[in-house]
């Protein structure tokens, strides 16, 4: 009776350092295109990429380019990029930027304010300027909040779906919702 | 399952899990290992097929460092993640628990079930153990499960865990075919408010509410009520089956951690119904209980719980008259039957070396079960306690990089046959990437409930002459398993994933029905059927877009169970069995649009034979359909309607009757609106 019992749990463990950490959030990175309407313009064609801009340090691996081998969202093959903090902007949909270094950070959010981009922020918290989501870790499991008035000024509809898993939508007007 | 309170995002994970990840995707898996170091994009595969629901609920790291032994065990296992289950539609956790391959779920009326892994599934299936956050919820009057009282907010289950084939070693007698785990979501994941309502049908009326919060840092709570009513079937004849039932269920979990080392959970729910009684009258149900746990995570490489719980369950059913062959043997009454278990448990795991993973445990259950003799059903003694003590040791070795062996074994004492042992040992192999073969040995045994015992079916109309028409046997034997297992489970490419589990279940001392050599009757229980079992379970999942997964499930079961040379069965060994040999499920799940869910479940069940006293029903195989299509209104409305068993007007899973008319299941469709913020 007791095992599981006490531990409440079957569950498939291995040793592992932060990888699984950042294979969930490569993951999500895969998805969250589903849930986002980008503004027409954006796509040229129907068979245009969407691409996945990591900036700078890296800390996905090979993770990243497994979760979207062979997907596309809607028409729109997913393709991974690495770019650098000086020119990452004209090709990213979704631009992921961790906070390795505050400063290069900070200037990669101000410049993709107001562009049709999808930032997301890794722990950023309420430090200006926001991204649209911000990972955080909850619980022992990887969450995330969204800021709708940051996606609003990129011209991105955040799909319901998302918004109500989000641990907190931001908004200006009505603060932080629970 | 504890949350960490002292991992920050930058702090170094050293354990993972990926409990519902591999469950989602693999669908039945063996456990994997600490020796499988997985790779960083092998795993991240692995995510990419889940849902975004289901990635919101991976947890990255572990505490429960002792979890990892009983984790990597391999064996044949199929979690149900709670995503999948609100996407299922499923309004009971037996409903739930068709998500499941690798059970049989054979609804027989309103509010009863039959559910089993690989055979064994009749009206007093007695091989599975089921537990709901920690509690052993089969009741030791016949080992099997009352499913109607068996319940929770369906919202606030986490997922559950399905195995099939013996869990003996880590969960002890009882665990011979299956092990149930449902596991709810700890109360800082249920936080802010959530209500339902749904009517429809079959569901006259249910709603349900939870609202949860921060008591203080550290300290979460929540407190849920829910109410349904449910209409009565149809009889085969086309009469109302009389089966009708309402529940009211509430409850509550505190989780708090207290310091860097130590967690407590507190949780309880209280539950009250009435059901209709198929032959007459009304049963009334009633329950609560109560249980608290405490870990301690001593250091990175040990740890140690402690849980303690009560559990109160109580049914008045009303039992009719017996009669024989026209013959009238007992008048109608009512059968009561109250249950208080006081259940004690303690575990401590930790590492050993580089190669060494070990936990042990102690157990101690105590059970007080009063009845109140209804003429036709009777228990001696009506008063009985029991005691029960567990002791269990398992060690996880890593033999090499890519093998681990897994030895380990249950001790216990119970009152009825004494010492019971069952060992297990356990193979995994990670032959190359994204493979892995394992295999296993078990020993496995279900101990002799009240029902083999001390059951009396008396016949106060024929006395003197006979007293009893059946009779419990005070010399009722432990059953016994050998089961050898076969498991593969595989990935290909990154939309694929399979997994395939062959089972030989080698049974004695099954139980049988014998008869009085002078007097005929009364019929006491002997045991003297003995047999094999065995057949496969194979389960796929498929990523065809990311808007659209697809998966299959099969099960093929043969079963060769004999009434032992030389011995005698009433019913020549096939009073146990009521199977189908193969079962078929197949699944789609679409997210049509961002906010649109559509969701469909194709099941087809083969034929299956009830036995009783010796004459033979066959239950027709049958084909049905369930299928929920949901709208995500805003954050926080979510409009769903689902429909059930839409193939037929009403169709029969279970047929345990020769002569009169059975109950049928309907075709049933709702509407439900869920709200939460």
């Amino acid at each position: 009776m007791l095992a599981c019992a006490i531990l409440g749990v079957v569950s498939v463990r291995v040793v592992a350092d932060d990888s699984v950490e950042y294979a969930v959030k490569a993951a999500y990175l895969s998805k969250f295109g589903i849930y986002v309407t980008w503004p027409d313009s954006t796509f040229q064609t129907s068979d245009d990429p969407l691409n996945i801009c990591v900036v700078g340090e890296d800390p996905f691996g090979a993770a990243l380019d497994q979760a979207v081998q062979d997907k596309s969202i809607d028409t729109h093959p997913v393709q991974v990029r690495r770019v650098s903090a000086y020119d990452p902007i004209p090709v990213c949909h979704i631009l992921y930027v961790n906070d390795e270094d505050d400063y290069t950070e900070q200037g990669v959010l101000e410049s993709a304010r107001g562009r049709a981009v999808l930032t997301v922020t890794d722990g950023r918290g309420d430090l200006p300027p926001p991204g649209v989501v911000d990972f955080v870790v909850v619980d022992n499991r990887v969450r995330f909040t969204i800021d709708r008035d940051a996606a609003q000024q990129n011209g991105l509809k955040i799909g319901s779906k998302l918004l109500q898993l989000a641990l907190n939508v931001k908004q200006a007007s009505a603060g932080a919702v629970p | 399952m504890f949350s960490d309170p002292r991992r920050t995002r930058h702090s170094r994970a050293r354990l993972d899990s990926v409990c519902t990840a591999f469950g989602g995707i693999l669908g039945i898996v063996a456990l994997s290992s600490t020796a499988f170091g997985a790779t960083n994009a092998q795993r991240a595969s692995d995510f990419s097929l889940l849902s975004i629901e289901e990635l919101t609920r991976i947890e990255i790291t572990s505490v429960s460092k002792s979890a990892e032994p009983l984790a990597e065990a391999p064996a044949a296992v199929y979690v149900i993640s709670g995503d999948a289950i609100r996407r299922s539609g499923a309004t009971s956790i037996p409903e739930a628990l068709r998500l499941a391959p690798n059970l049989h779920v054979a609804r027989r009326s309103a509010h009863s079930w039959s559910i089993s892994a690989r055979g064994f599934n009749t009206e007093l299936a007695n091989k599975l153990l089921v537990l709901i956050d920690g509690r052993a919820v089969y009741t030791p009057l016949y080992s099997g499960v009352y499913w109607d009282r068996q319940d929770t907010l369906l919202e606030d289950i986490d997922r559950i865990e399905v195995v099939s084939g013996p869990g003996g070693t880590l969960w002890g007698a009882n665990a011979v075919n299956g092990v149930i785990n449902i596991v709810t979501k700890t109360a800082a994941e249920t936080r802010g408010t959530y209500i339902e309502a749904g009517v429809g049908s079959e569901i006259h009326g249910a709603a349900a509410i939870r609202h949860g919060g921060e008591i203080a840092p550290g300290m979460h709570y929540r407190a849920y009520g829910k109410f349904f009513k449910r209409d009565e079937q149809t009889q085969s004849d086309g009469s109302d089956a009389h089966d009708a039932w309402s529940m009211g269920q509430g409850g509550f979990r505190i989780d708090a951690d207290l310091g860097p080392q130590d967690a407590v959970t507190l949780q309880g729910d209280y539950y009250d119904g009435r059901e209709e009684v198929l032959t007459g009258g009304t049963s009334d149900i009633s329950g609560y209980n109560i249980l608290g746990r405490w870990s301690r995570a001593r250091s990175d490489t040990s740890n140690l719980t402690l849980q303690l719980y009560y559990d109160h369950t109580f049914q008045a059913l009303p039992v009719p008259a017996l009669s024989i062959t026209g013959v009238p043997v007992a008048p109608a009454g009512l059968f009561k039957d109250q249950l208080d278990t006081f259940d004690l448990d303690f575990q401590y795991g930790f590492r050993f070396g580089t190669r060494h993973n070990v936990v042990w445990g102690l157990g101690y259950r105590h059970t007080h079960n009063v009845i109140s003799d209804a003429p036709a059903l009777a228990f001696d003694p009506d008063v009985l306690n029991l005691d029960l003590f567990t002791g269990f040791i398992q060690d996880n070795i890593s033999l090499l990089d890519n093998l681990a062996l897994t030895v380990g074994t249950k001790v216990e004492h119970n009152e009825y046959t004494g010492l019971e042992v069952q060992p297990s040992v356990r193979l995994a192999w990670q032959a190359f990437k994204g493979h892995t073969l394992w295999a296993a040995v078990s020993r496995a045994v279900r101990t002799p409930s009240r029902i083999d015992r001390d059951v009396r079916q008396p016949a106060p109309l024929l006395a003197p002459a006979i007293e009893n028409v059946l009779i419990g046997n005070p010399n009722f034997e432990t059953e016994r398993l050998i089961a050898y297992e076969l498991g593969h489970r595989g990935r290909i490419g990154a939309t694929l994933a399979t997994s395939i589990s062959f089972f030989y279940n080698d049974y004695d001392d099954i139980r049988s029905a014998s008869l009085d050599p002078v007097t005929t009757l009364p019929v006491f229980f002997e045991n003297n059927v003995e047999g094999e079992t065995y057949g496969f379970e194979f389960n796929a999942l498929y990523e065809a877009t990311q808007w659209w997964r697809l998966s299959l499930g099969y099960t093929l079961l043969r079963e060769h169970i004999s009434v032992k040379s030389g011995r005698f069965d009433l019913n020549n060994g096939l009073n146990e069995v009521a199977d189908p040999e193969q079962q078929v499920q197949i699944r789609s799940s679409m997210n049509v649009a961002s906010n649109i869910e559509f969701d469909a479940a194709l099941r087809w069940v083969d034929e299956l034979r009830v036995n009783n006293a010796g004459v033979g029903i066959t239950s027709p195989d049958y084909v049905e359909l369930d299928v929920r299509l949901a709208w995500q209104i805003n954050e926080m409305f979510e409009a769903s309607i689902v429909g059930q068993n839409l193939l037929h007007d009403e169709h029969v899973e279970y047929d345990p009757r020769t002569t009169s008319p059975h109950p049928e299941i309907e075709r049933a469709v709702f509407a439900k609106l869920s709200v939460r913020f």
